[in-house]
């Protein structure tokens, strides 16, 4: 089920008074129902893939618990792992190994076919694996106890809220909040709407319209662009994917948040970082934080965190680390990482252009510039905006190749007076990204005394612009551009 | 503050901006309900009427989409309705809108029907492109083979490019297979098209970021099922699309006012945009050839006080190459009508005071009308 759509606001509807009115035995189970029926409503032959998965982890994580003997506690996380990685790795990447295959055997004057079966990729298959990965390997790590409640693990797995596109969060995140559910009061339950609202508005108002430039642009010959189309399609699918992810993260947290769940929050204004890795502290955060803590630190051989929250700010600063393994470590990671983002290459040379940044960034501080504050913290968010929208230049185009010509025609001096798109597409993308900002600095005012007056007025007046524009906008279902991962 | 220290009456005053916010969206939608505007009429400005055109008490004229269907089907369901020869016309708002109309007005189309007595099937849409006119060529060549094609050429629609979301209800297979083997423009709009259109997307490969992995899926059934009961009994729910008109209509203006954009401002080629356009001109000819049917082409009448909103020399360059090529076109009679319409038949948009370079009289539509007629008659004869 999609949450742009009359029909999760209907269960939405159907749900609150239900969990309001019932105990908390019958709470549990309204979630577990209604987390069946959300993902149901997509395929219900592939509720019971997820289903299947969860049983595997939930017998597999008592193996590693009860046992102390080291190897047996390995042969049940081997098993854990083979099998969701396995069935992340087939349905996701069949096509991407067997083409890649065909490229490489074509380079080697090799030619063979392979008849491929049409393979569809379940929803959400990303997300959940994550979350059922890191269960494992917490109870292996010995930080979380398994749970003895089936139905209550499989909750966990796939509780509505976060199922199909997060926020990844932990077990000892979501589990205790399941099992000694307590409702939302009514102070959660405004704030719970107001995050849905504001979720609904990027995506129906800004993400569904900002896409039909990125949908233009993007399909344009790259020989026709010029520099200011490929600087401007880049801040395009920026915004696009920025309104569009940020807005489901939302949903989610309120629609979690009215049902009496505390989830943190997925983004943090990621165009407002002044360097790479704080762009990484405030972006997705909830998978920032499970790659570092299940990738990143452990191939780093450096000290694991145990939440999903703080994003990729990584080790302790007393952990001393080699350069040199603390980059090849980046490399990998983020390679994995790009990876996990879409089954293409493009995808992969997005996760080592991030890493690049990194590196780029943590020599430069090696020897930090001396020069006043202001000027730090602006040209950091300059490069650090400039070059994160430029990245996504390799999400969004339809080839490696066409993404490598139009990061190329983003310096090219000659092409600086060409235009393929009409005048309103540059205005749109301007507009947004300056209005974002605008409003980023509106909303630091919350920190000064503004007067509670004024503060209403701004609210209620704000409250109507996006409820109006989500009746004139929601329509027929766009779906989510996370969904594909 | 935390969440957790927050005071009830902070939580209670969020409360109250929420309804209301609720109540001052909900009047403000309704508001802008009654000032609707449909699609047609959005490009025109108030003092312009769109009229469908009529042969002998046939529809014969269609500017919304659905009409396009409607109006060569019901007159293909009719076959002893008429065996005399006929034509179809393609062309922009110009050819279904006059300026300061009435009920009863009669479009250029009407009028060269009426000299010549034969059906001339005028479909149009606001600033349609060529290549939309290549799609919809092939799309009434499976249904109605016309004995002459008349196609408008309009400068500022060259600025125009892919096929609007609409024509989707006109695609279907056999015509996308058809337009992939009709040249390189025709592939890319069948291409273009084929993207958007339903298929069996949940697969991977089918790339995209399309909605189509909920379509037949129970999400998919509901929502229509919502959709319906909603608009059934909600007419703000229902009148939506013509509230979303009005306020794009009103961004549209403000975008206007904000940087001083008029009619009159000049408007800058697109390069690439050109380029396709004009490449699908000569597909369009060359499919035309094919097919055996001969061709009227003209460059549209414009108004010349004040002078058109373009840059005049990359305009008039424009008209050369065009003479130039069709001069080396059989089966094709081209004309230049620019200045054919005069200054006095020209409207305005009464309300912004903004002049309308693209929209005349009825009595221009009468020396349009007459002009095509003689044009027409050419080749027939």
């Amino acid at each position: 089920m999609l949450f742009n759509s009359l029909t999760y606001i209907a269960m939405m509807l159907l749900a609150l008074p239900l969990v309001a009115m019932s105990p908390a035995w019958l709470r549990r189970g309204i979630f577990l129902v209604g987390s069946l029926t959300f993902y149901s409503f997509w395929r219900i032959d592939f509720t019971l893939l997820v289903v299947f998965s969860a049983v595997v982890d939930f017998f597999a994580a008592h193996g590693i618990h009860a046992s102390t003997n080291e190897r047996v506690r390995k042969t049940f996380l081997v098993i854990s792992l083979t099998l969701n990685l396995g069935l992340l790795v087939f349905f996701k990447y069949t096509y991407f190994i067997v083409g890649s295959t065909q490229s490489v055997g074509e380079l080697l004057g090799m030619s063979f076919a392979i008849s491929l079966p049409n393979i569809i990729l379940p929803l959400g298959i990303s997300f959940y694996t994550f979350q059922t990965i890191s269960y494992s390997i917490d109870v292996f790590r010995r930080i979380q106890t398994p749970v003895n409640n089936f139905p209550l693990f499989l909750t966990y797995v796939m509780f509505w809220p976060q199922l199909v596109a997060g926020p990844v969060l932990r077990a000892h995140e979501v589990l205790p909040q399941l099992q000694n559910h307590r409702r939302a009061n009514a102070g959660e339950v405004v704030r719970g709407l107001e995050e849905i609202l504001q979720g609904l508005f990027k995506k129906v108002v800004l993400a569904d319209t900002i896409s039909s430039v990125v949908d233009y642009g993007y399909g344009l010959p790259v020989a026709q662009m010029g520099t200011i189309d490929s600087w401007t399609l880049a801040f395009a699918f920026g915004l696009q994917i920025y309104f569009d992810f940020s807005g489901y993260s939302q949903i989610a947290v309120g629609s979690a948040r009215v049902l009496g769940f505390n989830f943190p929050q997925n983004f943090n204004w990621p165009y407002l970082a002044v360097s790479p890795r704080d762009f990484w502290k405030r972006w997705h955060i909830s998978l920032s934080a499970w790659i570092r803590d299940y990738l990143y630190l452990p191939l780093q051989g450096a000290r694991f965190r145990g939440a999903s929250t703080g994003g990729i700010e990584a080790r302790e600063a007393t952990e001393k680390i080699s350069f040199v393994r603390s980059n090849v470590a980046l490399l990998l990671t983020w390679f994995i990482m790009g990876l996990w983002h879409g089954a293409a290459w493009r995808f992969a040379v997005w996760g080592l252009w991030h890493a690049s940044m990194i590196i780029v960034y943590r020599l430069l501080m090696r020897r930090p510039p001396k020069l006043p504050k202001a000027i730090v913290v602006l040209g950091g968010w300059s490069l650090t905006t400039a070059f994160a929208m430029l990245g996504w230049i390799f999400f969004r185009a339809p080839t490696l190749d066409q993404a490598f010509q139009m990061v190329l025609r983003a310096f090219d001096p000659t092409a600086l007076t060409t235009m393929a798109m009409r005048e309103n597409n540059y205005l749109m993308t301007f507009l947004y990204f300056a209005g974002l900002l605008v409003v980023a600095g509106l909303l630091r005012l919350r920190t000064f005394a503004v007067p509670t007056p004024i503060r209403f007025v701004v609210a209620t007046g704000g409250n109507a612009i996006m409820i109006a524009m989500v009746i004139l906008f929601l329509r027929d279902v766009q779906q989510f551009i996370y969904f594909q991962f | 503050m935390s969440e957790g220290s927050e005071t009830k009456a902070e939580w209670f005053a969020r409360a109250v901006a929420l309804a209301l916010g609720f109540l001052l969206a909900l009047a403000y939608v309704n508001h802008l309900q009654k000032q609707r505007l449909e699609a047609a009429q959005f490009a025109l400005g108030e003092d312009t009427l769109p009229r469908r055109a009529q042969f002998e008490g046939q529809l014969s004229g269609a500017h919304t989409i659905p009409n396009y269907a409607s109006t060569l089907l019901a007159a293909s369901d009719t076959q002893s309705w008429w065996d005399g020869p006929e034509g179809l016309w393609l062309g922009n708002s110009q050819m279904h809108a006059i300026n300061a109309g009435v009920e009863g007005s009669r479009t250029a189309a009407e009028y060269a029907s009426e000299q010549l007595n034969l059906p001339l099937w005028s479909l149009s849409l606001p600033n349609a492109s060529l290549q939309e006119h290549r799609f919809v060529f092939e799309w009434a060549l499976a249904r109605r083979r016309p004995d002459v094609l008349i196609l408008s050429l309009v400068y500022d629609d060259l600025r125009e490019d892919g096929l609007r979301p609409e024509l989707d209800e006109l695609a279907n297979s056999t015509l996308l297979a058809t337009l992939q083997t009709q040249g390189v423009q025709a592939e890319r709009l069948a291409t273009l098209m084929a993207d958007r259109l339903p298929d069996d997307a949940d697969a991977q490969g089918s790339g995209g970021y399309g909605d189509s992995a909920v379509r037949e899926s129970w999400q998919d059934r509901v929502d229509t099922y919502l959709e319906g009961r909603l608009s059934a009994n909600w007419s703000l729910w229902r009148e939506r699309s013509g509230a979303r008109a009005r306020f794009q209509t009103d961004i549209y203006r403000l975008r206007n006012t904000a940087f001083g954009i008029k009619a009159t401002s000049k408007r800058k080629m697109i390069p690439i945009r050109y380029q396709r356009n004009m490449a699908t001109l000569w597909e369009l000819l060359d499919r035309a050839k094919v097919e055996g049917i001969p061709v009227v082409v003209y460059i549209v009448p414009l108004r010349w006080n004040p002078d058109p909103p373009y840059e005049i020399a990359a305009y008039e360059r424009w008209k050369t190459t065009i003479a130039d090529a069709m001069a080396d076109r059989p089966g094709v009679v081209f004309e230049d009508l620019d200045r054919l319409v005069p200054d006095e038949l020209w409207g305005e948009y009464s309300k912004s005071g903004q002049i309308d370079f693209m929209h005349f009289r009825e009595d221009g539509h009468v020396i349009l009308g007459r002009r095509i007629a003689e044009l027409i008659q050419r080749h027939l004869e």
